[in-house]
């Protein structure tokens, strides 16, 4: 059996920190610069304020999709996006053209990790009627996407994040390697066994519905 | 083979995903925060982005997962509609209805999903009045499953109880993590152990595949391909049968 789903509030998302190039005191002595004070972003060359701009066109939806895979709901996956973005508004120097993706997801996850803030994330408890009857108006969409993080957040964090970045969001194995700040190798073992995990819980699920339907 | 390469295969929904698998990453790759969010972020970085060319652009990302999960992927089973119910039944684990979206061709299902990408984000869903349990459950129609599965084959179907089920899914479930962990006897062992206690199971061909690999990581090769052979003939379109030809090299499938 599968047992019954519940919200539950954990701190911080469970994930070991990811380790970026961006500098955590950075991102932790301003959390709510961004919220309070729109005009922190400072005047800047326009070429800089234009690349900003392609990159956020480009990447924030990604950038969100990693926070809401996380387990954050949108207006806490967009609080992340934006503070994420800040950081890459301050550093864009630092950023190679071929490592933007790497450093938002990157940072991102340093982001959520510095909040700390309470994330829920699903996880498979006795009693969640409540979320199942939430569920009634979702479109199929949406309920796709519930089932996956519902299933992703059986899979270990570590292995998870790695699997979202892959699977989902299409970064590469360098990427992710230098987003997480491990070797490529690790990348690999981590996504095989994400990928295990993922398509066993899944499959548990593809089965009951199976069964169901022949009962 | 190329286990320990660094080098990631192919996206899970490109390959070897199975109908549910594959929607439910496609489904995740296509979200998208909605146009408030996404102008709250902008206006809070002090972007003045022309309207429409930011979610225009995740839009295009959206569609870009849609080809690489719909495209020339054919999915060989249709699957019904992801729905409350089988939210419920997959929270729950418990005997409840599915709504089923009649599939009338083998794409039935994976097009509406395509055909649900439109330029504007999805609005995030609001609270829902709490409501019964039972009200959830929609039409309790029979899920029809197609010819072939990736985890078994109907002639195989039997009505499993869940204690079998739970016992199968903790056997393969320690093979694969013993075959993760680079213990590949054990794993064999407890695929043997397997196929002993569940002769019928509903994990066979999973457990094949497993095996295979195991024989392969430890360089039994030409019993690793014997068995692939087998494998192939007997799940042609199975997702598994791909990977096994090509984890033991044979030519094609």
């Amino acid at each position: 059996m599968l047992g019954r789903l519940r919200l539950v509030e954990s701190r911080g998302g469970g994930a070991a920190p990811a380790v970026v190039r961006s500098r955590p005191e950075a991102v932790r002595s301003r959390p709510e610069a961004v919220r309070s004070r729109p005009e922190a972003v400072p005047s800047r060359p326009e070429a800089d304020r234009a690349r900003l701009e392609r990159m956020f066109v480009a990447h924030h939806a990604m950038v969100w999709r990693t926070m809401r895979r996380r387990g954050l709901s949108p207006d806490a996956a967009a609080d992340v996006t934006q503070q994420t973005f800040l950081v890459a508004a301050e550093r864009l120097a630092d950023i190679a053209a071929d490592s933007e993706r790497a450093f938002l997801v990157g940072t991102a996850l340093r982001v959520a990790q510095s909040l700390g803030r309470k994330t829920v994330r699903w996880q498979l408890e006795e009693d969640m009627d409540q979320h199942v009857a939430d569920g009634r108006s979702v479109s199929e969409e949406r309920a796709a996407v519930q089932l996956c993080d519902m299933a992703l957040a059986k899979v270990d964090p570590d292995l998870a994040e790695v699997f979202v970045m892959f699977e989902i969001e299409g970064l590469s194995s360098p990427e992710i390697a230098a987003s997480l700040e491990i070797p490529l190798g690790t990348v690999a073992s981590r996504l095989r066994r994400a990928r295990e995990q993922f398509r066993m819980v899944v499959g548990r699920i593809e089965v009951t519905m199976r069964r169901e339907g022949h009962a | 083979m190329s286990r320990s390469d660094s080098r990631l295969p192919s996206q899970l929904r490109v390959v070897g995903a199975t109908d549910l698998e594959r929607r439910l990453l496609v489904a995740s790759a296509r979200e998208l925060p909605s146009v408030e969010l996404t102008k709250k972020m902008q206006q809070a970085l002090g972007l003045s982005i022309a309207a429409g060319a930011a979610t225009a652009a995740t839009a295009a990302t959206a569609k870009a997962a849609t080809a690489a999960g719909a495209g020339s992927a054919a999915p060989a089973v249709a699957w019904p509609a992801i729905s409350v119910g089988v939210l419920a039944l997959a929270v729950t684990g418990a005997v409840v209805g599915v709504g089923v979206r009649s599939a009338g061709t083998h794409h039935a299902a994976v097009r509406p999903l395509a055909a649900a990408v439109t330029p504007l984000p999805v609005a995030p869903p609001p609270p829902a009045a709490p409501a019964a349990l039972p009200a959830a459950v929609e039409v309790a129609t029979p899920i029809t499953v197609g010819a072939h599965r990736t985890l078994a084959a109907p002639s195989r179907h039997r009505a499993a109880t869940p204690g079998d089920l739970r016992g199968e899914i903790a056997l393969v479930d320690a093979a694969r993590t013993a075959l993760a962990g680079g213990a590949n006897e054990r794993a064999l062992a407890l695929l043997g152990r397997y196929d002993t206690t569940h002769p019928h199971g509903t994990f066979r061909p999973e457990a094949a595949a497993l095996r295979i690999e195991a024989l392969d990581h430890l360089g039994r090769a030409a019993q690793a391909r014997t068995l692939a052979q087998k494998f192939v003939a007997a799940h042609p379109e199975s997702p598994l049968a791909e990977r096994v030809a090509r984890l033991t090299g044979l030519a094609g499938r």
